[in-house]
């Protein structure tokens, strides 16, 4: 019973931006590096005092990756 | 700081979740070239089975089988594309309430609220553009394997109507 509830009730855990290999963070950089830059850009043009600072969800590998994580990637 | 006004947030709001609902419209779409994708699969079968490969070179023989050629890489395209348009697949969300409020000056109310106003009103046209560039990308891809296995489809039926031909040896 104990194990059942292991299997159907634990909760799953989302990977995390460091377990990405090298190869899904190959995938994601034009990805980020596009956004990056879009996110420059709108600050340019509305004069903000910093990007707005997105969300990016890959859906293959069900990871969310924050703003500081995006810019390692680039 | 330009001024931004609470309808162009809420026009770009609208624009984003519109542009967002409308990615989950496309996926949906897809099952329909990949429905017609096993349908076709499963018309080669029986042209496989009605087709007499020792009446070779006759006339329908050939045709059948080019046909059927034709047929096969306009359903090997329409594949490619269905999955080309899951290619790559992210979400752009806007920017958490941690990330709001990082590095914030003092300000005063009104001034934080046109400070918030701004960034979020910038996030959703960020990520509209963003949802709005992919989903074109996925739409066209879907149109075309629509388009391919329309034409994958027609290919199989012409070689349906030569088959009697090829029956009696012509």
């Amino acid at each position: 019973m104990g194990m059942l509830d292991k299997l159907f009730t634990r909760r799953r855990r989302l990977p995390c931006f460091a377990a990405l290999s090298p190869r899904v963070r190959r995938r994601l950089a034009p990805v980020c590096k596009e956004l990056n830059d879009a996110e420059q850009d709108i600050a340019r043009h509305l004069g903000l005092p910093q990007a707005p600072r997105l969300l990016l969800i890959d859906e293959e590998e069900a990871v969310i990756l924050m703003p500081a994580e995006r810019g390692e990637i680039c | 700081m330009r001024h931004v006004t609470q309808l162009h947030l809420d026009h770009l709001q609208a624009l984003f979740l519109n542009e967002r609902s409308r990615r989950e419209g496309i996926r949906g779409s897809l099952s329909t070239p990949v429905a017609a994708i096993s349908f076709s699969v499963f018309a080669f079968s029986s042209l496989a089975v009605e087709v007499d490969p020792a009446s070779w070179p006759a006339t329908s023989t050939v045709l059948i089988f080019l046909l059927g050629a034709l047929a096969a890489l306009a359903l090997f395209a329409s594949a490619w594309h269905v999955l080309m348009a899951e290619w790559l697949f992210v979400y752009h969300e806007p920017p958490r309430l941690a990330d709001l409020l990082e590095d914030a000056p003092e300000r005063s109310a009104p001034e934080e609220e046109e400070h918030v106003r701004t960034i979020l009103a910038a996030s959703y046209a960020v990520a509209y553009e963003q949802y709005l560039k992919g989903n074109a990308i996925s739409a066209r891809r879907r149109t075309w394997a629509l388009r391919l296995i329309l034409l994958s489809l027609l290919l199989q039926a012409l070689a349906f109507v030569v088959l009697p031909f090829h029956r009696v040896g012509w």
